[in-house]
């Protein structure tokens, strides 16, 4: 085509409209201003920390260069931690996100009593994280917990099951509570997402032999894109960032066994007394969760441009 | 007319606040909570105290012991800390390297009343900086009617007999002959009592880490030994010393050790279990372990207190160590005595099994006072229970975390 560009062919805004905007501005900058130093300054007095020396309560003691990250990086626990994070991480929401979706799709049936399902459902996101893991602790305790003693009442186990006292288990213990607690926040924004999704379509569909898993697949997943991708990138950050769950069972015992990296830096910090280290392993953490949240919005924009 | 007299008084209220903020200094004392008595214990000496010095407020703050170290040291960062706080004692060194802690300027007579040995921990190069609060030791305690079925007289004295009895009670059907701790704070303690009985040290004379001796190895060989002869309970590095207590509690563990609370805590939840009190059964030299938490003031520099301020808290700190309140809080709380003059009070002297505690004292050893202690806590404790779970030998796994903790030593 040929002619000047598509923007010089719109009208100039008048000086009004300037004037509206700059008014809109000036009203948001109180909030942007907040926003900016409620975000902007824990994270500027993280990397601060992360690139200084720091005594044992927690002051500044001078420049520290690059010495913080070339400890943590070779500390193997830290690894360890790191790479149990990415498993841990992966386990909860990918398995949450499988549940969620059936459930939603339950859900999204007319079922009998569904708004006593959905009210269920929403039970354990009111009750704390940590309340919510101590039950469970009193469930598996290997030597008062129910389904220990249960088992060894029947004689099925000859001695009492130590699911904490070793890391693996622990940990599949921690996936398990971690799902659970992740599961009604995901199904909730999937059925909504599933009740987004304009009834003619589907409709159009069945007419068309879209049935089952067709329907699922070619109908309701591209238009449920959006609501999973807010649901991966927030469980994502959530689990990635997840303390109550096991310090509350483990501290990340034993033998750092379930360490991921918010327990060790919480050890590191508040125990150790390291709070250049744990400043360091708060800014990985931090850029690890802002590349993949940034990928999963670019993703979501591109597939909602083509 | 009724509204009149709550203006007035409104405005009378309003101007003794504002009076009262002119004239009165808060002192405010950070506590950790032991019990549930904590708290009114300190509450009800603040109100005792501010009856006689009405210029001074004292405000009591509590928090969970989990949490204290983390609340203190982001108010010292902050500028905030409290004028008085109790704190773990293996936290001084820091406070002291970080200039924040006072150093106490405490009259003799004051501090001669105290149990010489109780201020040593907070003595540092000759200088006081706290005084000991909450004092105990450990014991082992056993249950009587269990070694009555196992056809056991009198605890066990030695390592050996240690096994031996345990094996016997293991044999009972749905009992365990030692409590061994495998999880969770102090774990590495559970195994100090035994390397100290071998005539270990946590810390050698030469400055280097415990864990190279042979007393180190013998004591961790014994207690993986007690493991692999399945005579401690099943999945040791699950157990917490509480989960330990609750399971003595429910008169499903022979023997374990803890400390004097335990009288307290068993009469209130399971006054039905029989039990005594022993010295730690040891292989070369008895002993026990002593703890003493701190109660130590900060510097203006992290508390913005006035000179006023600290002359009242000061004050505050040694009325709190008067004879009455310290009698009544080890009542209340189970703790063994700090002053002399609280030793020879009939409560103690009268209570056999709190003096079954007091008795172990000439023998009491007590932590290293030095900077990173937390750190070698955790490398030991990781040592423990990868041999507790099998995943490292013995000797391997102290060969490794000796130099781990050398390292740790020498930053």
């Amino acid at each position: 085509m040929k002619g000047p560009p598509l923007a010089a062919r719109r009208s100039r805004p008048t000086a009004t409209a300037i004037n509206e905007q700059a008014f809109a501005y000036l009203l948001l900058a109180p909030a942007f201003l907040l926003a900016i130093a409620v975000v902007g300054y824990p994270i500027l007095n993280t990397i601060v920390t992360a690139f200084s020396k720091t005594n044992a309560v927690g002051q500044l003691a001078g420049p520290a260069g690059f010495a913080n990250f070339r400890q943590i990086f070779s500390d193997p626990i830290f690894l360890q931690a790191l790479w149990r994070t990415a498993l841990w991480t992966l386990w909860v929401v990918g398995l949450t996100t499988i549940v969620s979706m059936l459930l939603a799709l339950i859900l999204y049936e007319d079922l009998r009593g569904k708004r006593v399902f959905q009210l269920i459902l929403l039970i354990p996101w009111a009750t704390s994280v940590t309340m919510t893991t101590i039950a469970w602790m009193w469930t598996i305790n290997g030597q008062v917990g129910l389904i220990s003693n249960t088992l060894q009442v029947w004689g099925w186990i000859p001695e009492p099951l130590g699911f904490l006292a070793r890391g693996p288990s622990a940990l599949v213990v921690a996936i398990a509570i971690g799902i659970v607690v992740s599961i009604p926040f995901t199904t909730s924004v999937l059925v909504s997402g599933l009740h987004s999704i304009p009834e003619e379509i589907l409709e159009a569909g069945v007419l068309d032999g879209a049935f089952g898993w067709a329907r699922f697949r070619y109908l309701m997943m591209p238009m449920l894109g959006p609501f999973l991708t807010i649901t991966l990138v927030i469980n994502l950050i959530n689990v990635f960032n997840s303390f109550p769950i096991i310090w509350t069972l483990t501290q990340g015992g034993p033998a750092h066994g379930t360490e991921v990296v918010v327990t060790y830096l919480y050890t590191t910090a508040f125990r150790f007394n390291e709070f250049g280290q744990a400043a360091a392993m708060s800014l990985i953490t931090f850029i690890i969760l802002l590349a993949l949240s940034i990928a999963f919005s670019v993703q979501t924009m591109r597939t909602r441009l083509s | 007319m009724k509204r009149r007299h709550s203006l007035v008084l409104l405005l009378g209220l309003a101007l003794s606040m504002v009076l009262g903020l002119a004239s009165a200094t808060t002192v405010t004392v950070e506590i950790p909570k032991y019990s549930d008595a904590t708290k009114p214990f300190f509450e009800a000496a603040a109100k005792a105290f501010m009856q006689d010095h009405p210029d001074i407020k004292i405000n009591i703050q509590e928090t969970s012991w989990d949490n204290l170290h983390q609340v203190l040291v982001t108010d010292i960062a902050a500028k905030k800390a409290p004028d008085i706080s109790i704190i773990g004692t293996r936290w001084l060194p820091e406070y002291i390297s970080s200039d924040v802690a006072m150093p106490l300027a405490l009259p003799s007579s004051f501090t001669d009343r105290f149990i010489p040995a109780f201020l040593t921990p907070s003595s540092i190069q000759g200088q006081l900086y706290g005084l000991p609060w909450a004092a105990s030791d450990r014991a082992l305690i056993y249950n009587k009617d269990l070694f009555k079925q196992a056809g056991i007289t009198d605890p066990p004295k030695t390592w050996d007999e240690l096994q031996a009895d345990a094996a016997k009670i293991a044999k009972l059907p749905g009992r365990y002959g030692f409590g061994l701790q495998g999880s969770q704070i102090e774990t590495d303690v559970y195994y100090y009592y035994f390397l100290w009985g071998a005539g270990g040290e946590i810390v050698g004379a030469d400055g280097k880490s415990g864990l190279h001796s042979q007393a180190a190895s013998d004591a961790l060989t014994y207690l993986k030994g007690l493991v692999d002869a399945k005579v401690v309970e099943p999945n040791v590095t699950s157990n917490t010393r509480e989960d330990l207590r609750t399971l003595f509690g429910q008169g499903r563990l022979g023997m374990f050790i803890y400390l004097p609370p335990i009288i307290g805590w068993l009469k209130d939840n399971a006054p039905n279990i029989d039990y005594g009190i022993a010295p730690l059964p040891y292989k070369t030299t008895p002993v026990t372990y002593a703890v003493t938490d701190t109660i130590m003031m900060y510097k203006p520099s992290v508390t913005g207190a006035s000179d006023q301020q600290v002359k009242d808290a000061q004050a505050f700190l040694e009325y709190i160590f008067s004879k009455d309140n310290r009698v009544n809080y080890n009542k209340q709380e189970g703790f063994l005595p700090v002053l002399q003059d609280v030793a020879k009070d009939p409560f103690f002297t009268n209570n056999e099994k709190l003096n079954a505690f007091v008795q172990l004292l000439p023998n009491a050893k007590f932590a290293p006072i030095i900077p990173n202690w937390e750190k070698i806590a955790q490398r030991t404790t990781t040592m423990l229970q990868n041999v507790y779970l099998g995943k490292e030998q013995p000797q391997p796994a102290l060969d490794a975390a000796a130099s781990d903790i050398d390292a740790i030593l020498q930053q």
